[in-house]
């Protein structure tokens, strides 16, 4: 089997008193999309951040194909999909600005775009749907136009990672099949993408495998047996209800 | 008198002339630097930053070194000692900046009530441009080209950052460095502007003009160019006010800031309180007709 895309290993975060993360452990292999389901608070967002860097562990390693995270983080192979309420949608960009940012990476100090990023740009917007929508202010676009916006970004940095927050909040029922068959689209090329989500909708079509997270790992398995209702009773307590 | 002379007689003045390079320059620089400022909400830091120069100022006069230096150690300074509270506490963080400026701004207050020499307190604070140095224009000139140019070279990581710091992190790009750049900027720029309004006035210089240009705009690039357009009118047109009209240079500056601000605030392409009732209007005729 190939290196994973992500090999999380005993992973602990603490903030002062509080261990937001406790023993954690996961694997993402390449050309598999994984969902990490858990309340707010769960310490989801911890994990993006230790995978990302912006967040210290304490205990445990990251590794990120097969090797250091920061060495892959230089070689622009993940992207990050933040979730829409932690974006300012009234920024001065247009779309194509944004999706443009996903080449920074292979640029030099001053992100001069040369042709081949203007190019890798197009192509993404075109694979995404938003060719015709490019030259618009990112707040003038549908949830799920901004959602996408950002994992056009992912494309056009030919990212190998893909990390995704709450990708279906505020987006309807249409847009989300959009998406999932994007993702999955982009996963069949052998790209790893981890999921992270309070919400249980989509998630059984998106997902090949769940991790129920509650500062630690309650449960992985096929999103069929993650959300039968014994094991989400555990990670949400009771009272959830299953979507559809 | 016709247009010409009007425009050329403030410049047979050499003071008048060296206040017009000092203006212009320092609000250049300002107006580069508020576009990431207003877009990240670091407003407040401008204005912290430009009070907490004072006793760097003061220790300067006293040393007898450029006073950029004593200014911007003290800048920085501030920065650091901001970021130092809210790191180690758990106060917000307009109170860590409240707390720290304000203790600067009187301890400077209080180096020059001891100091017997010819700096004079209200230059400082509102400003002298009309009795700048050949040392402080030089000063003023070398600080503000190279801010400027240090920003603008760096422009889509800074947009980056103020857009969204999580995907830099994600490609690898040193998002702490370029909040230290930033501020570091922004200490420089203060030093280079003080000189034109005075510690007071200095926040206006930064905020106002990012602020009347993400009104006008979609797109990032223009809003710095904007910015930069609206400024330079601007700070000339408050010039030559305070010449002729014989009143303070600074205060004449920033009122013609805000004045354009007004103008972006009814009539902006985005957001315009006029614009929006004028095509909200239109769009009702249309209904009305169709």
């Amino acid at each position: 089997m190939s290196e994973p895309v992500v090999d999380v290993r005993g992973v602990s975060v603490r903030y002062g008193a509080v261990q937001a993360l406790d023993d954690v452990s996961l694997e993402l292999q390449p050309g598999r999309i994984v969902g990490l389901l858990g309340v707010n608070g769960s310490g989801k967002s911890s994990l993006f951040g230790a995978i990302m860097g912006t967040v210290p562990i304490a205990a445990g390693r990251i590794r990120l194909f097969g090797g250091e995270p920061a060495a892959a983080r230089k070689r622009a192979l993940v992207s990050y999909v933040p979730q829409a309420e932690a974006v300012d949608w009234d920024f001065p960009l247009t779309v194509r600005d944004v999706v443009l940012m996903g080449r920074y990476g292979r640029m030099g100090p001053t992100r001069r775009a040369s042709r081949q990023d203007r190019d890798a740009t197009e192509q993404a917007l075109q694979r995404v749907g938003l060719r015709d929508l490019a030259s618009r202010q990112i707040g003038e676009l549908s949830g799920g136009q901004r959602k996408r916006v950002f994992i056009a970004r992912g494309v056009a940095q030919e990212a190998s990672l893909l990390l995704l927050d709450e990708p279906f909040a505020g987006v309807d029922k249409a847009s989300e099949r959009v998406i999932v068959e994007l993702l999955h689209g982009l996963r069949d090329e052998g790209r790893g993408i981890l999921v992270s989500t309070h919400d249980l909708a989509g998630v059984p079509e998106l997902c090949d495998e769940v991790v129920l997270l509650q500062r630690r790992v309650l449960f992985r398995g096929p999103p069929a047996t993650a959300l039968a209702p014994e094991a989400l009773a555990l990670a949400f307590g009771g009272g959830v209800a299953v979507p559809r | 008198m016709t247009p010409i002379e009007w425009l050329a007689e403030p410049l047979r003045y050499a003071f008048m002339s060296r206040a017009l390079v000092v203006t212009v320059v320092a609000a250049v620089t300002c107006a580069i630097l508020s576009c990431w400022l207003v877009q990240i909400g670091w407003s407040l830091m401008g204005d912290a930053v430009s009070h907490a120069v004072l006793p760097g100022v003061a220790i300067s006069y006293i040393l007898g070194i450029p006073f950029a230096v004593g200014a911007f150690v003290f800048g920085a300074g501030a920065v650091a000692l901001i970021g130092g509270v809210r790191a180690t506490t758990r106060i917000k963080a307009d109170a860590a900046i409240g707390v720290v400026f304000t203790t600067l701004f009187a301890f400077g207050l209080v180096l020059i009530s001891v100091t017997p020499s010819q700096t004079d307190l209200s230059h400082i604070l509102f400003g002298n441009v009309l009795g700048v140095s050949d040392s402080e224009i030089a000063q003023v000139l070398v600080i503000g080209v190279v801010a400027s140019t240090v920003l603008l070279l760096k422009r889509r990581d800074l947009t980056l950052f103020a857009f969204d710091r999580s995907h830099a992190n994600a490609i690898g790009i040193n998002t702490r460095w370029l909040s230290v750049l930033l501020l570091g900027l922004l200490a420089l720029t203060v030093v280079v502007a003080l000189q034109a309004v005075g510690i007071i006035l200095v926040v206006a210089m930064l905020i106002t003009p990012g602020a009347t240009a993400y009104l006008l705009t979609k797109r990032f690039d223009r809003m710095i160019a904007l910015a930069v357009l609206v400024t330079a009118v601007a700070a000339l047109a408050g010039a030559y006010a305070s010449f002729y009209l014989d009143v303070s240079t600074g205060g004449a500056v920033v009122l013609a800031q805000s004045a354009a601000f007004a103008l972006a605030y009814l009539f902006g392409l985005r957001g315009g309180v006029v614009t929006a009732r004028v095509r909200l209007a239109r769009a009702r005729r249309r209904e009305a007709a169709a």
